[in-house]
């Protein structure tokens, strides 16, 4: 055999590894530069500017929205329900997070007219307010949307995660986009999702400001919590019913506690957020866990171990419930995507608590061991 | 060797058929480390034309024991099923892979055999073929699966894909190889043994989950 | 052929094209990359599973260039893949011609035993032909939503899809507790009309509907358990391809099979009473 085969068989095979380390897991990770481009990714979401007066987004259903500007013609080849006219003036938003995307954005108080929670289920002082005052309606809850009410307040776009109402508002003519994904959003794309709502308000420059504050935020907390000793060990998940859930290794959290030098239990799981696996794997984690982050607010009965262990036996075996610390999420958390850089700081706070001395928690509570009832009554 | 190969081939298959049951009518997640030692045991077990071959026999032996703790203490058994595994292609997919990657182990086996005995023989060789045909089959009830469920000819959700095609092609080199007599019998016996690292990286470890110490 | 023996460039070119040294190293390329693209792909998925719904061209103009540390290898890969292809015509074409030239010394069964890998060959070009037609032409509309008594009109056609009714199977057993009171399979009723032409069927997953040259598979539904949960309104998520090569990519299939079959047959049956030698 000649020499050049020889060559040729044996390089790639001594390169691969090589190759392997030096291209890792790239990506689009940068993301101060993303008003320089003409196709942004964030996670499944994308943005690409076709031309100054088109710009064709795709939503977390995969489906394509083309923005034009409202002065300008209308493009030919576009179902109405797809084309979106900016800046958008009004908004229905179901869920917390969309809600507080549009706080982020700076534009909820102008443009939001409906949502799918009642007033006192909120903690964004403006929607309480302009729920009162009649400004915003309560269109009916997630499942169960009021349509004649939706039609009523007249949105130009209704953001969602519930794809069912796809076709009623197709005959509503009302276009919409499915801000939900199937893959949990990684770190970067939760910083950085309200870039992809940005255009529909033409409010680029506060989402740069935003993605700028919050990245600030999470540079100080990487030095400040550099080399701070042997890594915690934490799970962020609960059991419902029969049902285990988790956040997934590629989940923002996750990659957030990796990046703090702490140890994420649940870092080989990958997939779509609040991931199922099965129990064994979710007990053989719980019995080294130092800390537990449980989906359930207090209202949803944690208010202590004790309680959480009585709503799910299983869950009292593991260590967190016994010698460590878990931690449940207030009912305000989930609609405080506009102050992402706080909660950021909040679980850097709860991570490394020696270097947030007299933090006082806002997003999360720590739970007792039992109720402050019980412990009176004892 | 009975004594401890027999039940040890009992336990295993007694795994693999709780699991299965477990997740009938869908396709287990990851069972796949799980099952290839159990390939492995059955061929060796049913192969016994050329029972004198003792390194051979040696060779399959401390690598279905390595198989068999690498998926014992490195699970990723921890998914549910999903619901497009329910369907015979699915299934299908998995049998010839498994059946794949015993044949192509097999087949290193017995060249590894041939390398240290100075005399490599072409025994490797059906294995190879046996091998490739599995893996083609396996290929192709996965593209047919892909079609079936997702409409596309390639499901880029898993990554393992890559490597699929990525034995595929070191094999199809081999058979070349050997076929036209490129290389002399030795080289081809070397390549056919580097075929058990070859399917052990690309098609084993990546199914294989962190470290979960059992005790 | 004559015309190769004519004109020695030509030959020359040839020659080396269908070079076994060159499909060795192609293989092997092929493998390096291949496993490359696992690590960039890993836990990647994302960058890469829109491909299956914009097609290549635009993907590579998107994606493709703007993560190109991470797409490299699949650019990579089209490459090798288009030369492997070029060498495998070749290679086999050569043998081929040989085999018909030389046709009368063999008898009729071990003509097409010899022609068993050329087969696989030819095969494996129609397989790797229809991926790309289908990732260039395949006409896809991204995800579509119905629920129960909407419709949607096939493009270019007068054909509508509507969505009648959901009734799934649940799962029955006891042996995986989370499955407990869920959907095993999804079972939509769909009403296909084509003008006066009225026509039932059933999607599930993995059980496409095929309505005038257009693919109908089931993406996702909802409610996945009984009674509801979050999303307890019915719906169904499809994705609609008319796919020009699905048809050339499963005829290669099914042929690299037969040739596999007769590769074996040949190949496992006694020559003159004694097994083969490589045995």
């Amino acid at each position: 055999m000649n020499k050049i085969l020889w060559f040729f068989l044996y390089v790639p095979i001594l390169l691969l590894p090589i190759l392997v380390c030096a291209c890792g897991q790239s990506g689009d990770r940068s993301g101060t530069e993303d008003h320089n481009r003409s196709f942004i990714q964030l996670g499944e979401f994308t943005l690409q500017k076709v031309s100054p007066e088109r710009i064709e987004v795709r939503d977390g259903a995969g489906r394509r929205l083309v923005l034009v500007p409202k002065n300008a013609p209308a493009p030919g080849n576009v179902d109405s329900n797809r084309l979106i006219r900016t800046p958008v003036k009004r908004v229905a938003a179901y869920g917390a997070f969309n809600v507080s995307v549009l706080k982020a954005l700076g534009v909820l108080e102008t443009t939001l007219v409906g949502t799918t929670y009642p007033t006192e289920k909120w903690h964004i002082p403006e929607v309480r307010n302009g729920m009162k005052s009649g400004k915003i309606a309560f269109l009916g809850s997630d499942n169960s949307i009021d349509f004649e009410r939706l039609d009523q307040v007249q949105p130009d776009l209704v953001l969602t995660w519930d794809r069912s109402i796809i076709p009623m508002l197709n005959d509503l003519d009302i276009p919409c986009v499915i801000t939900s994904s199937t893959t949990a959003m990684c770190l970067n794309t939760r910083m950085r999702f309200v870039k992809f709502l940005a255009p529909f308000f033409h409010r680029e420059d506060q989402a740069r400001n935003f993605f700028n504050r919050v990245n600030a935020a999470l540079t100080e907390i990487r030095e400040q919590t550099h080399n701070a000793g042997p890594p915690l060990k934490v799970m962020w998940g609960d059991i419902y019913e029969k049902r285990v859930l988790v956040e997934p290794g590629n989940a923002w959290v996750a990659e957030l506690i990796n990046t703090l030098q702490s140890d994420y239990l649940f870092d080989d799981v990958f997939g779509t957020s609040c991931i199922e696996i099965n129990v064994e794997r979710f007990l053989y984690s719980g019995k080294e866990a130092d800390i537990l982050f449980t989906y359930r607010t207090p209202e949803q009965g944690a208010t202590s171990k004790k309680a959480l262990a009585r709503l799910n036996p299983i869950l009292s075996g593991i260590r967190p419930l016994n010698d460590g610390k878990v931690y449940a999420p207030l009912p305000h958390y989930a609609q405080s995507y506009q102050r992402l850089d706080e909660i950021l700081k909040e679980i850097a706070a709860i991570l490394y608590p020696k270097f947030y001395k007299d933090y006082a928690l806002r997003y999360f509570m720590e739970l007792p061991e039992t109720n402050p009832e019980t412990r009176r009554r004892r | 060797m009975w004594l401890f190969l027999l039940p040890g081939l009992f336990a295993n298959a007694a795994l693999v058929f709780w699991r299965y049951s477990t997740a009938w009518p869908l396709m287990p997640m990851y069972l796949g480390p799980a099952t290839l030692p159990l390939c492995l045991g059955l061929l060796i077990t049913l192969n016994r034309r050329r029972a004198d071959d003792i390194r051979a026999r040696r060779f399959v032996l401390g690598l279905t024991l390595f198989l068999a703790v690498a998926a014992f203490l490195f699970p990723k058994d921890f998914y549910l099923p999903f619901l497009k595994s329910n369907t015979p292609t699915s299934h299908l997919f998995f049998l010839f892979k498994t059946l794949g990657q015993g044949c192509f182990l097999f087949s290193a086996a017995w060249a590894w055999a041939g390398l240290l005995s100075g005399k490599p023989q072409q025994f490797w060789f059906r294995w190879a073929v046996w091998g490739f045909a599995f893996w083609t089959l396996c290929m192709f009830s996965g593209m047919l699966w892909s079609y079936l469920g997702w409409g596309s000819p390639v499901v880029w959700d898993d990554a393992a894909i890559t490597l699929i095609m990525a034995t595929w092609f070191f094999y199809i080199s081999l058979l070349h190889l050997h076929l036209t007599g490129t290389w002399t019998a030795q080289a081809r016996a070397a390549y056919a043994a580097s075929g058990a690292f070859v399917v052990v990286t690309l098609s084993f470890l990546p199914d294989l989950g962190p470290l979960r110490w059992p005790f | 052929m004559a015309v190769l023996d004519t004109m020695p460039i030509f030959s020359y070119i040839w020659k080396k094209l269908a070079g076994i040294h060159l499909t060795i190293v192609l293989c092997l390329l092929l493998a390096a990359d291949l496993s490359l693209g696992y690590v960039c792909l890993n836990r990647n998925e994302i960058l890469f599973a829109p491909l299956n719904d914009v097609g290549l061209i635009a993907w590579i103009n998107t994606y493709g260039r703007c993560n190109l540390k991470s797409t490299a290898w699949l650019l990579a890969l089209l490459v090798l893949l288009t030369l492997f292809c070029i060498n495998t015509f070749v290679c086999t074409t050569d043998r081929v011609a040989r085999l018909i030239r030389h046709r009368k010394k063999y008898p009729r069964l071990r003509l097409l035993f010899r022609l068993a890998p050329h087969l696989m060959h030819y095969a494996l070009i129609l397989i790797l032909t229809g991926y790309l037609s289908s990732y260039t032409f395949a006409r896809v509309l991204d995800s579509r939503t119905l629920v129960p008594g909407s419709s949607l009109r096939l493009p270019g056609t007068e054909a509508r899809i509507q969505f009648q009714s959901f009734s799934p199977d649940y799962y029955k057993g006891s042996r995986m507790p989370a499955f407990d009171q869920h959907v095993i399979r999804p079972r939509a009723r769909l009403l296909l009309i084509d003008g006066d032409h009225h026509r039932k069927a059933e999607l599930s997953y993995n059980k496409p509907v095929i309505f005038k040259n257009y693919g109908i598979f089931l993406k996702d539904f909802a409610p996945k358990k009984k009674g509801g949960g979050m999303n307890s309104n019915e719906r169904i998520d499809l994705t609609i391809r008319k796919d020009p090569g699905v048809f050339l990519y499963m005829l290669g299939m099914l042929l690299f099979t037969a040739g596999i079959a007769l590769y074996l047959t040949d190949w496992m049956a006694p020559k003159n009473g004694k097994r083969r030698p490589d045995e």
